[in-house]
């Protein structure tokens, strides 16, 4: 099926009352309510979505992995959700560079998703060839969440890092 | 075949599991918490799921995996609900406001009374809330849903109907004149 046709059929399911007809104006009012909410998936949506969880299909992401040979460039992500994966899954995508996963070290609420998401940008970039992001357009993307600010490239050594026992 | 494809790592089919679930699953956590973000992240999360279990070959439910899929989405959500409850965020109505107020085709419904549905939404039980969002927002069939909650058709019908009047009550109940949701769509 494809998203037209999904969206025939949400549209059907949408129409199709099964409400005695009192109930009419509130259902339709639910159905525009549940339009609005179908259609306010952000750009990118499905995009995102696939390229983030498909390489989980071939058992990626499951722990943090080295990439063979790459930079001694070590950054971490802390995370507390299954976001974590996410970046798992980036670092085999990217060649300039290696991600550790640590996951609530200090109890706290790790970055949301939207900010590892900028963050998957920020590798991409890396990944077309270009200069490996420096230190301070990582810090400027977490400048507004303190969280960060003891975690990232400069204060770290393996004693800080948690280790695939501890992945998420 | 499609699952069976993403079973097997093939990326395509993986693909077209997203095309088709994606924003249905997108929509009942938007829904909940009316925070596009937290409705990604949400979505993310059951994916991920779904794909690291197609991966180890844990998924056995030959011709259920719809049910499955928004079996683990209803847990998401409510494991979302019971953090956020620990960690109250309340909405800003003015956030939510200018979520209403983007542009998305042709306004044919008040902007106060899709708000005014949605402060209604909140008042109705997790029972009600979840199967009016999985008819609505998730495109369910009651035959659908009554396979995924274990629930009898008709159980499921009058449990609709039951949260449609809720809902149209608790918008006549309100103060504001644009809430009543008789005035034409």
């Amino acid at each position: 099926m494809t998203g037209k046709e999904m969206n025939g059929r949400v549209g059907r399911l949408a129409s199709v009352s099964d409400v005695p007809r009192e109930l009419e104006s509130i259902e339709a009012l639910v159905s525009e309510l549940a339009r609005r909410d179908l259609a306010g998936a952000p750009a990118g949506f499905e995009e995102r979505l696939a390229r983030a969880t498909g390489p989980m299909l071939r058992g990626i992401g499951d722990e943090p992995k080295r990439i063979p040979d790459a930079p001694a460039r070590v950054l971490a992500v802390i995370s507390v959700r299954w976001g974590a994966r996410i970046a798992a899954a980036v670092a085999l995508l990217t060649a300039g560079g290696v991600l550790w996963l640590a996951a609530g070290r200090d109890g706290g609420d790790g970055p949301t998703d939207s900010e590892l998401f900028a963050w998957v940008d920020l590798l991409e970039v890396a990944d077309a060839g270009r200069p490996f992001p420096g230190d301070e357009a990582i810090e400027a993307l977490f400048a507004d969440t303190d969280r960060f600010s003891t975690s990232l490239t400069g204060g770290l050594d393996e004693s800080d890092l948690l280790f695939e026992e501890d992945s998420m | 075949m499609i699952v069976q494809g993403a079973s097997a790592g093939d990326e395509a089919a993986w693909g077209e599991l997203i095309e088709l679930y994606g924003r249905r699953v997108f929509a009942m956590a938007k829904s909940r918490f009316g925070d596009p973000d937290v409705a990604e992240e949400i979505a993310q999360s059951v994916f991920a799921t779904i794909a690291t279990k197609l991966s180890s070959g844990q998924y056995a439910e030959r011709g259920r995996f719809e049910a499955w899929l928004f079996r683990v989405t209803m847990n998401r959500i409510r494991d979302e609900a019971r953090r956020l409850k620990r960690h109250a965020h309340p909405t800003d109505p003015a956030e939510l406001s200018l979520q209403e107020s983007r542009p998305d085709g042709p306004r044919t419904v008040d902007r106060g009374r899709i708000e005014g549905l949605r402060r209604a939404m909140d008042e109705l039980s997790d029972v009600d809330r979840e199967v009016i969002e999985l008819r609505h927002h998730g495109a369910m069939s009651f035959k659908e849903m009554a396979e995924l909650l274990d629930e009898p058709v008709g159980t499921l019908l009058a449990r609709h109907h039951r949260a449609l009047r809720k809902l149209r009550q608790i918008m006549q109940e309100a103060p504001e004149a644009e809430n009543k949701p008789e005035q034409a769509i």
